[in-house]
């Protein structure tokens, strides 16, 4: 994601952060956030604990989301997505939908809060670094992704037999 | 800061921006919090203005918890990128104060008053951006108090001390 890390390009496709996020129950989410923060600890030399920015992830989501539209923004990007929607949806479906069956399988959707920015981010690292490739799945990501999805299809299967 | 910017600043600033952690204390403990509130809208608009932000700061008020973090850290920023260096603990404050808001009200007895205190999860916000204004317009006054603005404190202050001698001695 660094502009240091130039072997491979900071794109990450729409479609692979759904699968990641779904095969780990939402968990990668947060590594993406962690990630993330540590990208701007580094690039802007920032005080910041990317560990609890993770931690208390719910209250920090509009500062991260506001800095990549200001990153974005000084590089002439004029992007505008809605971020208090987006954090609402992604609270609310973290909140509301796990309690009751089989609605609790649609927090495996709250993916879909992230897709706008990573969209943006995404043209604006294509646009940065045409040369340079996405990074290709590891073996340990496909066995991980592989097992989640699986596990998820299993869940998703049982919830439905029981009614 | 820009030239741009900082005639923005200065422009609307007829009294300095300085905002004594006294007053923020009474007008939050006199409002019941909802001062803090006010006054994150204010400094939302302040943003908006000064940096051409796309943003709504009546949404930004209304879902204050989750835009709390990005506010402290734009006065970070804005700190920072001017010389002054800021290290105020952002999750901490943030998790005292939504603590305060979401727990202390629903607590029995005395305990239900720490609600009052949220503001103290301001003042290392508050203490930094003071010391910046007063540095970079040192000959702007003060803001007075209005006739409105004192009727309203004493209004507060005087519902809290009933509200705490309510809770102290309830018989």
């Amino acid at each position: 994601m660094a502009d240091n890390e130039k072997s491979y390009s900071g794109v990450l496709s729409v479609w692979k952060f759904a699968l990641f996020s779904i095969a780990s129950m939402g968990f990668y989410e947060f590594y993406w956030n962690y990630k993330s923060w540590k990208f701007f600890k580094e690039k802007d030399n920032l005080d910041v604990s990317p560990f609890w920015r993770t931690f208390l992830m719910p209250f920090f989501m509009s500062s991260l989301f506001d800095r990549f539209s200001d990153m974005l923004k000084k590089e002439g990007y004029n992007i505008k997505y809605p971020t208090a929607i987006l954090i609402i949806f992604w609270i609310w479906i973290n909140t509301t939908t796990i309690w009751k069956e089989p609605i609790w399988l649609l927090a495996h959707l709250s993916f879909l809060s992230f897709i706008p920015v990573l969209n943006s981010l995404n043209v604006y690292w294509k646009e940065k670094f045409p040369e340079l490739q996405e990074k290709p799945l590891t073996i340990k990501e496909i066995i991980f992704l592989t097992a989640g999805i699986f596990v998820f299809i299993i869940a998703l299967a049982g919830s439905f037999s029981l009614n | 800061m820009p030239e741009n910017e900082q005639n923005h600043s200065r422009a609307t600033a007829e009294y300095s921006r300085v905002i004594p952690v006294w007053k923020f204390a009474l007008f939050s403990i006199a409002s019941m919090g909802l001062y803090q509130m006010y006054w994150n809208y204010k400094n939302w608009k302040f943003f908006k203005e000064k940096d051409n932000l796309d943003v709504s700061p009546f949404w930004r008020t209304f879902f204050m918890p989750i835009f709390l973090s990005s506010l402290f850290d734009r006065f970070s920023d804005m700190l920072k990128a001017d010389g002054h260096p800021t290290n105020y603990p952002t999750p901490l404050l943030i998790f005292i104060w939504v603590f305060m808001n979401t727990c202390c009200p629903y607590a029995e007895g005395p305990i239900f008053l720490a609600y009052y205190f949220s503001f103290l999860a301001f003042i290392p916000v508050l203490d930094s951006l003071n010391v910046y204004w007063k540095k970079k317009f040192p000959d702007l006054p003060d803001k007075p108090l209005t006739a409105g603005q004192i009727i309203l404190l004493m209004a507060g202050i005087f519902s809290f001390f009933i509200i705490l001698l309510g809770t102290l001695f309830p018989e």
